[in-house]
């Protein structure tokens, strides 16, 4: 990676030499560098992996657990007002696969009441579904003190020596009963390992956007893991679920602490995963990533809004790691791994600031002479064929990592007839190439917005996600990307006029940004992606071969999808229900509320006149034991 | 471990219990020093001060070694 940095920012230097370097022309040096080296260790990366599918290298060096384990493990679903159906048939559907060898906790954090009430029920349901075999618990807690870590925390300060190992999940995390066993023997191999990392491939969606997503994620993802896994060995990181971990290195070494200063850069850690790994690294913990297992999954945003939205929390949390990099005692593995996801999001606005100065750069250059200098990119430079070079160079480490994850899936039969064979892989990687290229820009300036408003110290959220199909309507669409049309028409017409024959090397720019309105709206669609699943393009192994976790997961949740009931209600007018409301309530503190609020809230709910009932009004209610045992 | 820890669930209503009887145990914060902006530039100029002196000195090393 070093030594293609150099080759190119040396080639670099050698363009710009036709009168010296110009300030300009050193601010493009410079952000050229920093850009560069970031995409060739993508690329090096990718190169790793392709050599290591391609050679069948073994990258996960464990010994191998050869008995049934005794270990008691515990698989933790932490969940923040998601919708409950989704949820539990998830958990069913694991627990079918796995067993009753395992102990579930559902860990809600859920401030929606009707959230509340609901997991309640379907908990009791499912404990009576399933019978007395299956050891499913159920834990409200009435402030998200810590968020997600927060959440762990509290179940490991509960109930953590209890158990050797524990399993997180996401909301959306599906996970086979033979990858959870498989964990489980890892771990008991292997005694100074305190984490391992099932990368979860992308399934179950349906709108063109996800199906984009899984398709990518099927096809780059193992050879990326691949390359990940093979040369950071030991020194792995922590992607916050799909994982097992032991329990007593992590409560032993992973108490996360509160960053000296506000939001955004101080405060909590919320995105506390990477410094998980990182203190366990530092205390001399193995973390490892297991490519090759299996059996993990997770579901895709299902618009490239959703995923927006997303990322706007991620690249608040990777960017508070800025705090932690330069953290005495970690080990140069960890700090790599910080600095990449803060790489992730901080290379937007270098692209774009790259961008803007070449643009600029392009635009001021008046034409030599005939027969001096000259490059089609209208930069003042001394070596057109070198810079040539550079822009091929360039495209290659952006390209080339797909064709090579083509190469290595071909290289499997197996693996190409799960995707519907060579001739779908090869359109369908044309297509995901073309959508990833028009989305780049759009999520260049995306990222780079959350970047300047973080560094200008606004924080944000960290909200439940939207994580089922939706059609996005266009006015919506209209409203939020209007931005990114009007700059890329801004640009168009600039560049057209002034950059002459460069123009057309920034048309692939362009185009997104133009059409992010269209895109959005048309990539959002279940209706397109199931056109596309139709015509046999972006079909991944899930899709081509079945998966029973999930299928058995969406079954379930079909089920439950219609039912609207307001069961807060059911908690005041169903003795059952308060009864089991108030034994999951016990031996949480009482709250500390306004008796006489609390009193008027109890003699509407008495008289059944709850329609004007708030949130905060119901909240306080169903958090408050004795007033509901005086209904 | 197993007849251990099944001795933490809850033996009153089992049918209602959510969760096996608590066995609090705190986690501690972990300590995180974080380097200032100061600090690291403190460290650069260190490093840039370090690098030539070891430079400069690693051929009289040599000598003394030769010697």
């Amino acid at each position: 990676m070093l030594a293609s940095t150099v080759a190119a920012v040396t080639q670099m230097a050698g363009v710009f030499q036709v009168d010296g370097i110009t300030s300009r022309e050193a601010v493009i040096l410079v952000l050229f560098t920093i850009l560069f080296s970031w995409i060739s260790s993508s690329f090096w990366l990718v190169c790793f992996g392709a050599f290591a599918r391609l050679t069948r290298a073994d990258t996960l060096p464990l010994k191998r657990a050869a008995e049934t384990s005794a270990a008691r493990t515990a698989i933790l679903m932490p969940i923040y007002n998601e919708d409950v159906g989704r949820v539990f048939s998830g958990v069913r559907a694991i627990w079918e696969s796995a067993g009753p060898d395992f102990d579930f906790y559902i860990l809600s954090d859920s401030t929606n009441p009707a959230n509340w009430v609901a997991e309640e029920l379907e908990w009791r349901r499912l404990k009576a579904d399933l019978g007395g075999d299956a050891h499913i618990y159920y834990r409200h807690r009435p402030k998200n003190t810590g968020r997600k870590s927060g959440n762990i925390q509290d179940f490991c300060e509960s109930w953590g020596q209890l158990y050797d190992y524990m399993v997180i999940l996401d909301a959306d995390s599906l996970m086979t009963g033979k990858t959870l066993a498989g964990l489980v023997g890892l771990m008991d191999a292997n005694p100074r390992v305190a984490l391992i990392q099932a990368p979860p491939q992308l399934v179950g969606r349906d709108s063109l956007f996800a199906r984009l997503q899984q398709f990518a994620s099927s096809l780059y993802g193992p050879i990326y893991a691949a390359g990940l896994a093979w040369l950071q060995g030991p020194d792995g990181n922590y992607w916050g679920h799909n994982a097992i971990i032991r329990v007593h290195a992590f409560m032993q070494h992973c108490g996360l602490p509160k960053l000296p200063g506000a939001p955004p850069f101080g405060g909590e850690i919320m995105s506390h995963d990477f410094v998980e790994a990182a203190f366990l690294r530092r205390a001399g913990w193995e973390v490892w990533m297991a490519p090759d297992m299996g059996g993990s999954f997770e579901e895709p945003p299902p618009t490239l809004l959703d995923y927006l939205i997303r990322d706007r929390r991620w690249c608040q949390g990777n960017l508070q790691h800025l705090r932690i990099l330069f953290a005495q005692g970690l080990t140069l593995p960890s700090r790599l791994h910080l600095a990449m996801g803060i790489m992730s999001y901080v290379s937007s606005p270098l692209w774009l600031l790259l961008l803007v100065v070449s643009g600029t750069d392009i635009m001021r250059f008046t034409p030599p002479p005939a027969g001096g200098p000259q490059s089609s990119l209208g930069l003042d430079v001394s070596h057109t064929a070198e810079l040539f070079v550079l822009v091929i160079a360039t495209l290659l480490l952006l390209y080339l990592p797909k064709l090579l994850a083509v190469v290595a899936l071909l290289d499997d039969a197996e693996a190409t007839s799960a995707h519907g064979g060579t001739g779908a892989v090869l359109a369908s990687a044309v297509w995901e190439s073309l959508f990833s290229t028009l989305m780049a820009p759009i999520v260049m300036l995306q990222h780079s917005w959350f970047v300047l408003t973080i560094l200008m110290g606004m924080a944000t959220g960290w909200g439940s996600q939207q994580r089922t199909d939706r059609a996005l309507p266009l006015d919506y669409v209209a409203r939020q990307f209007w931005p990114h049309t009007l700059i890329g028409l801004v640009a168009t017409v600039v560049l057209r006029k002034y950059a002459g024959d460069s123009f057309g090397w920034f048309v692939p720019l362009l185009a997104g940004m133009l059409v992010s309105v269209p895109l959005v709206v048309l990539s959002s669609s279940p209706l397109l992606g199931l056109v596309a699943r139709k015509d046999g393009l972006l079909l991944v192994p899930s899709e081509t071969r079945g998966l029973s976790v999930l299928n058995r997961a969406h079954a379930l949740a079909a089920v439950r999808a219609d039912n609207k009931e307001d069961v807060r209600r059911l908690v005041l007018e169903d003795a059952g229900v308060r009864a089991l409301h108030l034994a999951l309530l016990a031996g949480t503190p009482p709250v500390a509320a306004d008796p006489l609020r609390l009193e008027t809230l109890l003699d509407h709910a008495r008289r059944r006149e709850t329609a004007g009932f708030t949130r905060d009004d119901w909240t306080l209610l169903l958090s408050d034991a004795e007033s509901l045992k005086a209904l | 471990m197993d007849s251990q820890s099944r001795a933490f669930e809850s033996s009153l209503e089992p049918d209602l219990a959510g969760v096996p009887l608590r066995c609090p145990r705190p986690m501690l914060a972990q300590p995180v020093v974080v380097w200032t902006p100061a600090r690291v530039l403190g460290a650069l100029f260190s490093l840039i001060l370090s690098v030539p002196r070891a430079a400069v000195m690693a051929p009289a090393v040599l000598r003394n070694r030769r010697a």
